[in-house]
């Protein structure tokens, strides 16, 4: 089972997306800070550079024009441009040469650097009639800046060297204004990332949540599912391997004991079958809210799927939870109103207990769920888990898992009990019985399986089965010269089933079997499911020529309502009205009865369960014809019932 | 409005917001930038908020809460 916790909040999300955030910010900024700072340093020494050029050439000019260029204007000069009590050049270099004079000074600049710059400057030997050339240009020597500035004509040359300011006072620009600035867009980039985050992560953690929702919830009753529970039960750590989890769920520690409830609504098939599945609907919608209702917040409510419901109560000991059981009980009991009807759904509970019946999670609901079927079996409303129904337990659980091969490797096979004429004792037809002849439990009886069948939603599967076995066995019988009617069981769930019908005139016409021999008989199943739909398609069986019989006459709610719709071909008094009938008048009552209406509806009587000659002479007494039991004979293998109707033999065979 | 912000947040907020604040009042010819100075004067007296309220808008919506985890 997956984790939920996959699906939990993704605590790194913020801090990436901030991180991002950031960085973007960060980057963005260093590159404005680059780009601004060298952009300011261009223009810089581009106007340094100007500056310079003109004060070569003022000082050119004024010496062209002084007439006077003893080395003392020169320095008077430079003094006045250059060193003026309020502009004052840090560092400079000067020279003034022509073919008679050389005139420099240097003004904190290093020596080496000067000579160094000299001797890479473009600097022609004066030449009378050479063009006036001004070059100029930065140069970095030993990471110093220098700006330099040649003006030379046929007369003079000049040469000013100085460092560059505006590099320094860009610098200075750039610290105050840009950094400042930077720190303003990090604050607005850190800003934008916490509510984007935020934003974002709502609305991721909200699409999580609905889906987390989606997967722990059911959608109809709003109540957690199974995989809720699973992690539940994880998380309060009754698997010892998942304590890393507990902290993560509910933090809800780990309880020292609790009680599990396993809830199967009783009649939830029938409303839902009767009424449709909107009104079954609204009924598991009604239940769930009851029954929330009545545990406190501590208890959790599952739907486990269908009409099965979980409680998890934590912290409760088994005096506790036989009150509570009883307490769900009559809640489930408690009317509820569709389509205007006042239903009354009762439910079976099967109680487990932890740790004192086991300690794993999972086990603990298969013996809740043992637990309930043994309710449901006893009809006693609940039933607490116990040792003793362990063993069964495990069986119901083996057979549920051998079903599919009991179908695939026909381990199922159809035993015969003979249904005679209680006059002379001939046979008239026989009662086919399912045996499922298992590989370790030995032969079991329909008891054992009927229900598991019915459960794992195989019913229809069984049916054609049965059919198909029987179908096979009048092949065989006839093919011996054996012309005796099979009846087999259906339950009204395979006659919902609306391709039996096509399947069975399949089978006839393949095997060439007249439809008279096969006969129908409808168990009840204590259920009264839609009962027009029924009768509609026991009535295509009917007019397609295969014979209706009505089991257990009497048990059922229904019986008359079919009777006095078809017109069946048998109707079977059930057996427990002819147990002692020979001493109890009302069972005699009852037999005289169903003869009675047998008679008018121009149907066969037939008697189950007839254990002594005095019931069956009774019974002809009262005018019934026919019956069946361990008087005449045990349902029996076919290897047993074979020599009988071969040999025409007359029941019983004293 | 609830207090979004523990102490320590809250003390480091306040620290920032009065030199910033403060920066953006006092610091006479050395930035020579309206912009920045308001933009610094906005951002100090967020931060000047968060001290005397205990509370970030940021942080509320962002749905930040650091108050809380120091007294759970």
């Amino acid at each position: 089972m997956p984790p939920i916790l996959e699906l939990q909040r993704d605590k790194s999300f913020r801090l990436k997306l901030m991180l991002v955030c950031l960085s973007v910010a960060l980057s963005v900024a260093t590159i404005y800070v680059v780009v601004s700072y060298r952009l300011a340093a261009d223009l810089g020494l581009k106007t340094e550079l100007d500056s310079l050029h003109r004060q070569a050439m003022f000082l050119h000019g004024e010496i062209l024009l002084s007439k006077n260029d003893s080395q003392q204007h020169l320095s008077e000069l430079v003094s006045l441009v250059y060193f003026s009590k309020h502009f004052s050049v840090p560092q400079l270099y000067i020279k003034v040469s022509n073919s008679d004079m050389k005139w420099s000074m240097n003004h904190n600049i290093d020596k080496e650097k000067i000579d160094y710059l000299i001797s890479k400057l473009p600097v022609y030997p004066i030449i009378t009639s050479h063009i006036a050339d001004m070059p100029n240009g930065v140069t970095e020597v030993d990471d110093v800046t220098l700006l330099w500035q040649v003006i030379q004509d046929d007369r003079y040359q000049i040469t000013i060297v100085k460092t560059s300011q505006s590099l320094d006072d860009t610098l200075k620009f750039v610290m105050q204004r840009l950094i400042i600035t930077s720190v303003i867009v990090f604050w607005l980039a850190a800003w934008l990332a916490l509510t984007l985050s935020s934003w974002m992560n709502k609305r991721v953690q909200n699409k999580n949540d609905a889906l987390a929702r989606l997967a722990t919830h059911d959608a109809l009753t709003g109540l957690p599912n199974r995989l809720y529970l699973t992690n539940l039960m994880q998380s309060i750590d009754l698997c010892p391997t998942s304590i890393d989890k507990k902290s993560d769920y509910h933090n809800m520690p780990a309880p020292k004991q609790g009680s599990l409830f396993v809830i199967d609504l009783d009649k939830f098939k029938e409303v839902n079958d009767t009424f449709g599945h909107a009104a079954g609907d609204s009924l598991l919608i009604d239940v769930a809210q009851k029954l929330q209702n009545a545990l406190n917040n501590t208890q959790t409510l599952v739907r486990l799927g269908g009409d099965e419901f979980i409680v998890w109560a934590p912290e409760m000991d088994i005096t506790d939870a036989k009150d509570l059981a009883q307490r769900l009980i009559e809640v489930c009991n408690e009317p509820v109103m569709i389509n205007k009807l006042s239903i009354n759904t009762g439910a079976s509970i099967g109680i487990s207990h932890y740790p004192s019946h086991t300690n794993n999670a999972e086990s603990l609901i298969t013996l809740a769920d043992v637990a309930m079927y043994e309710a449901k079996q006893k009809r006693s409303g609940w039933s607490l888990f116990s040792e003793r129904n362990t063993q069964r337990g495990h069986q119901r659980l083996r057979l549920r898992a051998d079903l599919e091969n009991a179908l695939t490797d026909n381990q199922i096979k159809l035993h015969y009990q003979p249904k005679v004429s209680l006059a002379d004792g001939q046979i008239i037809g026989v009662e086919g019985l399912a045996r499922w002849y298992h590989p370790t439990d030995g032969l079991l009886s329909p008891y054992h399986f009927i229900d598991l069948i019915e459960q794992s939603g195989r019913v229809q599967e069984f049916g054609r089965y049965i059919i198909l076995n029987a179908i096979e066995q009048l092949s065989q019988w006839q093919k011996q010269g054996i012309y005796t009617p099979i009846a087999i069981n259906l339950s009204p769930y395979n006659l919902l089933d609306p391709e039996l019908l096509d399947y069975t005139f399949t089978l006839l016409e393949k095997y060439a079997i007249n439809s008279s021999y096969l006969e129908i008989e409808l168990i009840e199943s204590s259920t009264s499911i839609n009962i027009d739909y029924i009768s509609c398609r026991l009535s295509d069986f009917k007019q397609a020529g295969i014979k209706l019989a009505i089991d257990d006459f009497g048990t059922g709610m229904s019986s008359l309502s079919y009777i006095s719709n078809l017109n069946v071909n048998h109707i079977k008094i059930d057996r427990s009205f002819i147990i002692d009938i020979e001493q109890d008048v009302k069972k005699q009552a009852v037999a005289a009865l169903a003869i009675s209406l047998a008679k008018t509806f121009d149907s066969k009587a037939i008697a189950e369960g007839v254990e002594n000659k005095a019931q069956a002479d009774l019974l002809i007494e009262m005018g019934c014809l026919y019956g069946q039991g361990y008087y005449f004979a045990k349902p029996m293998p076919v290897e047993e019932i074979e020599p009988l109707l071969l040999n025409n033999v007359f029941l019983p065979i004293s | 409005m609830k207090k979004n912000l523990n102490s320590l947040d809250r003390i480091i907020r306040g620290v920032v917001g009065i030199v910033f604040t403060g920066f953006a009042l006092f610091n006479g010819e050395y930035l020579q930038e309206p912009i920045l100075e308001v933009l610094l004067g906005v951002f100090g007296a967020l931060n000047l908020i968060s001290l005397f309220f205990g509370w970030c808008p940021v942080y509320h919506l962002a749905g930040i809460n650091t108050y809380k985890k120091k007294h759970d």
